[in-house]
């Protein structure tokens, strides 16, 4: 019953009492007097009843205040914007591989995140990664620090992170999880041009310049390449990961990159190492890369071009004095939990010399998405040019 | 040499960390009010004879509806009940919604237009997510105004996602798709036809 209500119901039932009574005197005729009496007493009841619905009114006021109260403390605690100020995540990939000459099961990533708001402007990120699942002596994996880092918000539109972080450099470096690119493994361009993942130590000054449009400068340190063995002045052989990372030569980068368009991504990144060796024999170094990201409903295209330039006349006799590569990714989704991807590769580490020493690599794959974190996939890989072989991949990745 | 590029990377490093941080939260781009004038203000402009006035109410989340939630977010929502604001033009029922969910690691606050089954407006009112701010972007918001979910339930209108932005436009779109099903829940409730 409603208390609104409550009014009308008491004057319905003293109307029926007051019928009563007067049909009871009806034989006697009441004075007016006795008229006068009832109607005093029947003022009196109402009286009395309407401080009782004030009464109850209160009552009810104070049981919804109470009720909101409890509601607030107990939404406190669900409420996601009131979530623990540590943060837990992660991701992993397994990998089949199915060479010309090998077969191979690897568990190849995972990774655990820990996060941690300090308060609401400052806070930490990190990602510790098992790679190849056994880490240790004569063991084929490894546990690195991918990245830790503090990040700040300086003003609204501008953050600096400290720590070990991400190169701004790429499509995939920042955003590297399984479930958010096609194929099994990562592409190979953003593997032996740009060595993703790949973490340095410094500082890092992001500033969105105006809706979409974003500029990113970083103070860090840089790669160590080895300057003999096969590996020498190979990019991927340089990557000092944060552990007791050489800094005798710095390196700078910056990028740009323009969202503004829904579905599309443009970005420009550009790094100049003081001496990519660090060692007595100086290799000043420039990388820059490009890059286009475009989905369009079931459409999506992704195209990468990244060059090093290495002055230093060891790297130069080795034609590695020059290394770039490039890649195109379309991709159609056929539904929500399909899609299929093709993909053209081209990359070469030793792109200084005279003879043809690019590799070139066609991916044909499909991934599909159970739930939206998590993914599996399969590609038929085709190497040739100074590299010939195929093979097949299948995968399995997810992300929480 | 070596030294005094140390130092100086040291210097600049330092430099930055003493620069004023603000003590900011969120980025907000709107607060609630705002977002109730500008629905109102609209509907004025356009839509009725009569002023439209919204209305609070609450709608409490219990064990039925927050298993369609759970399937619709794959995760119940964490709250006992959900204030919104409601007007009626005509038979028909206009809601607002203001919703949260998490992208990556923290809270995006969205309100929600719902009128006609439709998402007639999203607007992202708080960003707290370190990547992903883009979704805030009016292109990218717009895709949402008028749009509708079909038979299969996906957006009849396809909405690009945004590159290195996966999981902030996942919540965007999960929270449309929320406003949606709470806006039918209440219409069904109060016997309106929509």
């Amino acid at each position: 019953m409603k208390i609104s209500q409550l009014p009308l119901i008491l004057s319905c039932l003293l109307i029926v009492k007051t019928s009563a009574s007067v049909q009871n005197t009806e034989s006697s005729s009441p004075t007016n007097a006795q008229l006068l009496q009832l109607i005093e007493d029947q003022q009196k009841q109402i009286d009395a009843l309407k401080s009782l619905l004030t009464e109850m009114a209160e009552k009810v006021q104070t049981t919804d205040e109470k009720v909101e109260a409890t509601v607030e403390v107990i939404e406190s605690n669900l409420s996601p914007v009131a979530q623990s100020e540590t943060t837990i995540g992660g991701y992993g990939e397994l990998h089949y591989t199915q060479a010309q000459n090998q077969k191979q099961l690897d568990f190849h990533r995972f990774v655990l995140f820990i996060g941690h708001d300090f308060n609401d402007s400052i806070r930490f990120y990190s990602e510790l990664e098992v790679e190849h699942a056994i880490a240790g002596d004569n063991q084929p994996g490894a546990i690195e620090l991918e990245q830790a880092f503090i990040e700040m918000d300086l003003t609204e539109n501008t953050r600096l992170k400290t720590g070990l972080f991400l190169m701004p450099i790429g499509i995939i470096s920042e955003t590297h999880e399984p479930t958010t690119f096609y194929g099994v493994e990562r592409n190979a361009v953003e593997k032996h041009i740009i060595p993703t993942t790949w973490a340095e130590t410094g500082a890092w000054f992001s500033s969105e310049l105006s809706p979409g449009l974003n500029l990113d400068f970083a103070l860090h340190s840089g790669l160590k390449v080895p300057i003999d063995t096969d590996k020498a002045f190979l990019p991927r052989s340089g990557r000092q990961k944060g552990a007791n990372a050489i800094a005798d030569a710095l390196a700078y980068t910056g990028r740009i990159k323009y969202t503004a368009i829904p579905g599309l991504e443009l970005a420009a990144s550009y790094q100049y190492q003081e001496d990519i060796s660090q060692s007595l024999d100086p290799a000043p170094a420039t990388l820059w890369s490009a890059h286009v990201a475009y989905q369009k409903d079931t459409f999506a295209l992704r195209a990468l071009f990244a060059q090093w330039d290495i002055d230093n006349i060891n790297a130069t006799a080795l034609g590695r004095n020059k290394q770039q590569g490039y890649y195109i990714e379309p991709s159609y989704k056929l539904t929500e939990k399909w899609g299929l991807f093709a993909r053209i590769s081209q990359w070469d580490n030793n792109a200084g010399n005279n003879i043809d020493t690019a590799i070139d690599q066609t991916n044909l794959g499909l991934n599909f998405w159970p739930t939206e974190d998590l993914v599996f996939k399969i590609d038929y890989q085709k190497n040739t040019g100074a590299l010939d072989d195929h093979g097949l991949n299948l995968g399995m990745g997810y992300q929480f | 040499m070596t030294i005094m590029k140390t130092a100086y990377l040291n210097l600049a490093l330092i430099s930055l960390l003493l620069f004023n941080c603000q003590g900011l939260s969120a980025k907000t781009y709107l607060s609630q009010d705002e977002f109730v004038y500008h629905v109102t203000e609209q509907l004025n402009r356009n839509q009725t004879n009569q002023p439209v006035v919204f209305n609070k109410k609450a709608l409490w989340l219990k064990s039925d509806l927050q298993k369609q939630i759970k399937i619709l977010l794959g995760h119940p929502y964490p709250k006992i009940r959900i204030t919104y604001r409601w007007s009626k033009i005509d038979t028909r029922l206009v809601s607002i919604w203001f919703l949260d969910e998490i992208g990556k690691e923290r809270p995006i606050s969205f309100a929600i237009w719902v009128q006609d089954n439709k998402v007639q407006q999203m607007r992202v009112l708080a960003f707290r997510e370190s990547r992903g701010g883009e979704i805030a972007m009016p292109a990218f918001e717009q895709q949402f105004d008028a749009n509708f979910l079909n038979q299969d339930g996906f957006f009849d209108n396809q909405i690009d996602g945004i590159t290195g932005a996966t999981l902030s436009v996942r919540a965007m779109k999960k929270m449309a798709k929320l406003a949606i099903m709470l806006h039918q829940w209440q219409a069904k409730k109060e016997k309106i036809i929509e």
